[in-house]
């Protein structure tokens, strides 16, 4: 299965790139344009949140990481997988996105 | 131009607890009044208060005329101080500063936090707010969590074994045994720290520091005023503050805070001073990963080996660099945002030979390391006697 494509941000002036979605380059000031990234990456880091903040009670314990994505910038987000079967260097999918938070699943 | 320095004439702290009854007026007034005597002052030109989260947990802002006219000083210009985690260290900058422009002679610098009596997922809410609540908080990462990932990358990197990487929380747990104010007193073991429940995936309940209550207020004026106060002045020989992107995930290495590098060099500079003349040192250990890489950081060991030090025995008080000689952030407490002041007193405290148990033999130069947020703010102060 292809991994969806990721929404966010460039910058068309230094190539900064972002997947959240600010008005100005952080680097240059420039306005950046929105695009897409390829939704293939790899997980830098991760943890397991056992102890969630409000709002998220139900849903622990769940995975978090970093995830350098192939072609676009480094992210953070939800990997929907049990927790004993992620490692670092794996490789994800980009799912979704649900009020903010990006989601990926092992491939 | 004579360039007269700053001083620390005076510190007061309160106990840590996570059962204290007191509020948060009460805890700085109590730390406050301790400082006040301690100094032997009788006026006060400037009053500044590091905080991070009164706001969200207590309902209360406005903290500087809250604690002046809790302490009879209405009338003085007051500063509330918020840099995360690093509220008082920021806070002695400011305070530092103030001092240094001649314009405010004598000045009460403090911080307080008040944590206890809110559920785990409140404190964690509120300790998240020191990174981005929109970019990163909506995936439900904790603050925990953001150092529990930094962890596994850094011992991943470098093979760290988790073993080693307890050391420093068994140091400070058997250091705090000896300090009256911690808020823990209980020896542990490496077995112990690998057997403690996981809280965030590698980073286990004594890799933490814990949820307390406290106050510290240090006491300044400058070095040509100081001995009007004291026998015993302490320079605050520099004051450096830096700051790094907001968010963890934005850095290019998250197994080192660029910005701890940048306030210590700076630091080191402006003091014209090394590594090797720090007598004695305190590091944000909030978590036990960062205090492997404060040592790192600040200078004292080669990436990915600052357990080293630990396993040398060299970290201990009676050792070459001894290290949160009073318990550090994991055993004498973490009131986040007045951490930074707790090691500011302490530090004075050694250099006054006024450490009691807690004492090192002889030491003339001493560093803090205070971090906020995820190393988005680091505030470095080195403290030498004069």
């Amino acid at each position: 299965m292809n991994p969806v494509n990721l929404p966010g941000v460039v910058c068309p002036k230094c190539h900064w790139s972002d997947f959240f979605k600010v008005q100005t380059c952080p680097l240059c000031l420039t306005a950046v344009t929105s695009t897409s990234f390829p939704g293939r990456g790899r997980i830098v880091t991760y943890t397991v949140i056992r102890y969630p903040p409000s709002g998220f009670e139900r849903e622990a314990p769940y995975v978090v990481g970093i995830i350098d994505l192939d072609d676009g910038p480094t992210v953070i987000g939800r990997v929907k997988a049990e927790p004993e079967k992620v490692d670092i260097g794996l490789i994800v999918h980009f799912s979704r996105e649900t009020a903010g938070a990006l989601e990926f699943v092992l491939v | 131009m004579s360039m007269s320095g700053v001083a620390v004439i005076g510190v007061g702290m309160t106990p840590i607890s996570s059962t204290s009854d007191k509020s948060l007026t009460e805890l700085f007034v109590q730390a406050a009044k301790e400082a006040i005597d301690n100094a032997g002052i009788d006026r006060v030109d400037a009053m500044y208060v590091g905080n991070m989260m009164s706001g969200f947990l207590q309902h209360q802002e406005h903290l500087g005329p809250l604690m002046a006219s809790a302490l009879g000083k209405e009338g003085v210009p007051t500063y509330k101080v918020e840099a995360a985690c690093a509220s008082g260290g920021v806070a002695m900058n400011v305070g530092m500063k103030a001092v240094l422009s001649g314009l405010d002679k004598i000045v009460v610098v403090g911080a307080v936090e008040k944590m206890s009596g809110y559920s785990t997922p409140e404190v964690t809410t509120g300790l998240m707010m020191a990174e981005d609540r929109l970019k990163v908080a909506t995936s439900g990462v904790t603050f925990v969590g953001l150092n529990a990932m930094i962890a596994r990358e850094y011992m991943h990197r470098f093979k760290v074994s988790h073993e080693i990487m307890a050391e420093l929380p068994v140091l400070c747990h058997e250091n705090a045994l000896d300090n009256p104010k911690a808020q823990f007193h209980k020896r542990i073991t490496v077995s112990d720290v690998l057997k403690s429940p996981l809280v965030a995936d590698p980073l286990r309940l004594y890799d933490c520091s814990g949820i307390g209550d406290g106050a510290a207020v240090v006491i300044l004026t400058s070095t040509e005023e100081a001995r009007k106060f004291t026998d015993t002045p302490v320079e605050v020989a520099a004051s450096s503050v830096a700051s790094d992107t907001l968010s963890l995930y934005q850095r290019k290495d998250i197994t080192m805070f660029e910005a701890s590098r940048k306030a210590a060099n700076e630091a080191y500079g402006r003091a014209k001073l090394t590594p090797a003349d720090i007598d004695v040192l305190e590091v944000h250990d909030a978590f036990s990963v960062l205090g492997l890489m404060a040592l790192e950081d600040l200078g004292f060991a080669q990436k990915g080996k600052g357990a080293q030090l630990l396993v040398n025995g060299e970290c201990n008080r009676d050792g070459r660099l001894p290290t949160n000689t009073f318990g550090g952030l994991k055993a004498r407490g973490h009131p986040v945002g007045a951490s930074g002041m707790y090691q500011i007193a302490e530090l004075t405290l050694q250099l006054t030979q006024h450490a009691a148990k807690c004492q090192v033999p002889n030491p003339s130069i001493g560093l803090a390391q205070s971090i906020g947020g995820i190393g988005s703010t680091v505030a470095v102060h080195i403290l030498r006697r004069i």
